[in-house]
């Protein structure tokens, strides 16, 4: 069900559904634009075919399993390119597929890498639950031992789910139900618990162990869900991975990247742009690595495209005086949609529905933007800016692509200044 | 709709500017189904009293709760403002609360062992972007200076890449609705302005008529033209000239048997400008004959003025006892004639001997006095000078937390009472709590600061200082070559009057020279 009747012609709408924070099943309501052709779906046909998906839809069980890494910049599209990936190959000839938001699963800022492997079963676990299969296999019962025995954990975990399995807490609940944490692991990993306690120190001392347990598990659990006709394979889709501290991260995919190529079940998982580059120098290789690139603006189809997005939203009519002000939003959108709505956002803030959006609101908005943008760099990273040489793997470099200063394209030696930056420092004679 | 956009373009802009802001703040509150972060950069606190009370006239469907989160060490904003908020607001079930949140940026620094370390309070701001967009049944409204919010872009870009609602505004005359005093003093500084105007002043001068027959009124004009010439160099850190008309303009008061105050500020005026460039004997002299043409007169309105300016003297002659000596005759003087707007420049240098004399309590009180008399009189101009030593007080006694806030109150005083001149040193010490620590990058970058303040506001007599600083970071980092080239600047910025600070450079150049050819 969607929220609004789109396009909105409301300013208040138009302004709600511009936010970067508006939340709406784009599939189902119908904003989503396929960008397949002007990003190149080259990158999805591969991924597809890393996870055996033949260009005819056919499922083949892949030879190992694949740990895909994809990232791109912050607002590129990537939440909504894996949201897409998981409602395309979460079919039974294909993938049982779980889809993990770190950042709504867990309270990023007391993330810990060990976190990471608790979350993945408790996950598994929920949605296999939901599809009707809760087998207690052995495996699982010695990560219940390993994590649960303390009585501490026990009452904590009892007290944090009784409302869920609506059982006699008294009475003692079994292994397997502390697996059903689900939604409460946010609240008992978030604080100082002893279960946040026991989980990590549990994890840390036994990572390989617990990872063949849960291989184990995976194995067992793999059959089920083929005999169940649920899927040909587990594939567990993670995204937001790349908001958690960096230090934190680089343990998870770089330090003990070994742990995590070592699970036997086929992962894509969101990456850092600026990790991502770190990633490609470790010596211990995923299986393949992608960007989603930003969408390059001079192209009429791509813009047609980004017009497509806005327009699904908004009603152009009532908003923008003509094509040429849409179309100088997408220009100094860069190609990247979160900038291309936060333009559109304070453009309409600027109107407010008493004048249609025109190229001098359009300029002010971007002068705006321009400025804050300018103010969060100083004379060295200029100097960078200037020269034009964006060595990806150089500290700085990956600095502003994280901050959206410089954005990536497709192909090689394609890191380019954001536009409203670059005209921006054009103005004042910086450049 | 109509179809225009104008920008404003008159010379109300920054007027305009404000108030349009307020129509998009407006905009942006109302009719709102799902709870926001807004933030909004304010530069003084007044304006933010004005922002605040015209936003709560113009979105009255909300009620407004502040929090003022300065006196917490706020490391979660979100845990934090889920502990300090009323039960009605967490547990309102729409959106019928705005809260204003200030003071946020004063949790970005904590102390560990006596360090200031960032406290990653901005790096959980970037990890809590989802509970604080979407979570509250209230929209947030966070306050704050425009650094904070640069450095939230810098340090959370997460977060920052979902804020569409960042208002910013400017000074403008509503601001200046809350008066603050009037300056006494015109900002010395090199400008362009004051050249332009010491070109015209001087060529007035050569045009003046030699054989006028009315030489009293031709030696008047030529009187008045020395006089302002001479406070124009003094002004412009051009001692020799300064000096120069000074003495031509004594000469020709003097000829002309000109007595009383204009002949007195003339001495007056040349004793502060022997005392700025350290020609203190000279001072003294014309200070004290000041004084005795003063109480000869019978002027005494200007005695507790001249006994603070004869305790600077002393002061800067590192005579303890006879600068306190006068500047408690200044006090007394101050006291008789109802002059409690003077009482915090006095105070305050009180304040500054006990604190060259390492007494750090005595220190604080005076400063502490100083600042309630310039508060309680009006004169918030010299705020920011008190702040910055009090800053001086706690870096000596290495509590850099403490240091590096009052730094900080120096800066944003200096900011509000347009003391831009000023901020320079401050940015300067706070380079120097940073190199201190070690903290070599940060040093670097409040040097940086302090070198682009004091270029911009004519302060170039004082590079040298941060131009040395920069140079012994640079030294030990062992880069001698970057150490080298930051002393030559520092040597060719510094007056030839300051012998200890050139003295002090051209050892650091032997110093590192040495170490180069070592190293070759």
């Amino acid at each position: 069900m969607s929220k609004f009747n789109y396009p909105v012609n409301d300013p208040f709408t138009a302004r709600a559904v511009t936010e970067p924070t508006f939340e709406e099943d784009i599939f189902a309501s119908n904003l989503y634009v396929n960008l397949d052709k002007v990003r190149g779906n080259e990158y999805l046909s591969d991924i597809k075919f890393d996870l055996g998906i033949g260009d005819d839809g056919s499922f083949h069980l892949t030879e190992e399993y694949v740990k895909l890494i994809f990232s791109g910049h912050i607002g590129s599209g990537k939440t909504v390119e894996l949201k897409r990936l998981h409602r395309d190959l979460n079919k039974q000839n294909l993938y049982f597929s779980v889809f993990i938001s770190i950042e709504e699963e867990l309270e990023i800022s007391r993330f810990e890498p060990e976190d990471f492997y608790v979350l993945l079963i408790t996950k598994l676990i929920t949605q296999l639950q939901e599809k009707g299969i809760s087998r207690n296999t052995e495996s699982l019962k010695e990560l219940a031992k390993m994590f649960f025995s303390d009585s501490e954990v026990k009452k904590e975990i009892s007290e944090s789910i009784k409302d869920e399995l609506a059982v006699n807490v008294e009475a003692g609940i079994g292994f397997f139900d502390f697996f059903k944490i689900g939604g409460s692991l946010k609240n008992l990993l978030a604080g100082e618990t002893k279960t946040a306690k026991v989980i990590r120190e549990v994890t840390r001392k036994n990572l390989l162990h617990l990872t063949q347990l849960l291989n184990d598990y995976l194995s067992d659990i793999r059959a089920d869900i083929q005999a169940e006709n649920l899927g040909q394979d587990i594939l567990f889709i993670v995204d937001g991975s790349e908001k958690i501290m960096f230090e934190k991260y680089e343990t998870l995919f770089v330090r003990d990247a070994n742990v995590l190529i070592g699970i036997n079940a086929n992962m894509i998982m969101s990456v850092r742009i600026d990790a991502f580059y770190q990633i490609e120098k470790s010596p211990i290789r995923f299986t393949s690595r992608y960007v989603v690139p930003m969408i390059r603006t001079d192209k009429v189809e791509n813009c047609d495209a980004l017009c497509e997005i806005i327009t699904k939203r908004i009603d152009f009519d009532t908003f923008f005086e003509n094509k040429e002000t849409l179309e100088k939003c997408i220009f100094y959108s860069g190609g990247c949609i979160r900038q291309l709505f936060r333009i559109v956002n304070v453009a309409i803030r600027k109107t407010r529905g008493k004048s249609k959006i025109n190229i001098a609101v359009v300029e002010a908005v971007v002068d705006e933007i321009g400025n804050t943008l300018r103010e969060s760099i100083d004379k060295s990273y200029i100097k960078i800016l200037k020269e034009g040489d964006f060595e990806p793997a150089e500290a700085k470099v990956k600095e502003m692509l994280y901050g959206l200063l410089l954005l990536k394209y497709n192909g090689k030696s394609s890191i380019k200044m954001n536009p409203i930056l670059e005209k921006y420092l054009r103005n004042a004679n910086e450049l | 709709m109509k179809n225009t956009y104008e920008m404003p373009t008159n010379f109300e802009l920054e007027k305009a500017y404000n108030e349009n802001l307020l129509d998009e703040i407006q905009f942006t509150l109302q009719d709102r189904k799902e709870p926001t972060l807004v933030m909004i950069s304010v530069p003084t606190y007044d304006l933010q009293v004005k922002v605040l009370a015209k936003l709560k006239e113009r979105v009255p469907q909300y009620q407004f709760y502040d929090i003022d989160l300065t006196p917490f060490q706020v490391i979660s904003l979100h845990q934090t403002l889920q502990e300090k908020l009323p039960k009605s607001i967490i547990e309102s079930e729409r959106i019928t609360y705005c809260v204003n949140v200030f003071g946020l940026e004063n949790s970005r620094l904590s102390s560990e062992d006596g360090q200031i370390v960032d406290s990653g309070m901005i790096a959980q701001l970037n990890f809590e972007r989802e509970i604080i967009f979407r979570k509250p049944n209230y929209i947030t409204i966070l306050w704050g200076d425009h650094d904070f919010f640069i450095q939230l872009q810098r340090k959370a870009p997460d977060l920052w890449s979902w804020v569409t609602n960042f208002f910013v505004f400017k000074e403008d005359e509503i601001h200046q609705e809350k008066e603050l005093s009037p300056q006494p003093h015109e900002v010395p500084a090199k400008l362009p302005v004051r050249e332009e105007y010491i070109k015209s002043l001087k060529d007035k001068l050569e045009h003046l008529p030699l054989n006028d027959t009315d030489k009293g009124r031709a030696m008047r004009e030529r009187l008045n033209l020395y006089s302002l010439l001479a406070d124009e160099y003094a002004k412009y850190f051009d001692y020799e000239n300064a000096k120069k008309y000074y003495e031509n303009a004594i000469g020709i008061t003097e000829k002309l048997n000109i007595r009383g105050n204009s002949y007195n500020k003339l001495l007056f005026d040349y004793g502060t400008l022997s005392l700025d460039f350290r020609k203190f004997d000279n001072a003294l002299t014309l200070y004290k004959k000041v004084l005795k043409n003063d109480i000869q007169e019978n002027t005494m309105i200007n005695i507790g003025g001249i006994y603070h300016q004869i305790g600077m003297v002393y002061e800067n002659q590192r005579n303890w006892d006879k600068a306190l000596e006068n500047y408690q005759k200044a006090i007394n003087w101050k006291e008789r004639n109802g002059q409690e707007e003077r009482f915090g420049a006095t105070y305050h240098h009180i304040g500054r001997v006990y604190e060259e004399q390492r007494n750090w309590d005595k220190a604080l009180e005076n400063y502490q006095k100083a600042i309630y008399w310039k508060e309680i009189t009006g004169q918030e101009y010299e705020l920011g000078a008190t702040y910055h030593h009090i800053g001086i007080v706690y870096e000596e006694q290495k509590n850099w937390i403490k240091a590096f806030k009052n730094y900080q109150k120096a800066i944003n005083w200096k900011k509000q009472t347009g003391r831009e001149y000023q901020l320079g040193s401050s940015y300067h010490h706070i380079g120097r709590v940073y190199e201190e620590q070690k903290n070599w990058n940060k040093a670097l970058e409040n040097y940086e600061m302090a070198i682009h303040w004091k270029e911009k506001t004519g302060q170039e007599y004082r590079l040298g200082g941060t131009y040395h600083q920069i140079g012994r970071v640079y030294e030990e980092q062992n880069n001698e070559s970057l150490a080298l080239d930051n002393f030559e600047k520092a040597l060719s910025f510094t007056p030839k009057y300051f012998k200890e600070e050139k003295e002090m450079i051209e050892n650091s150049i032997e110093r590192v020279k040495n170490k180069l050819s070592e190293k070759s």
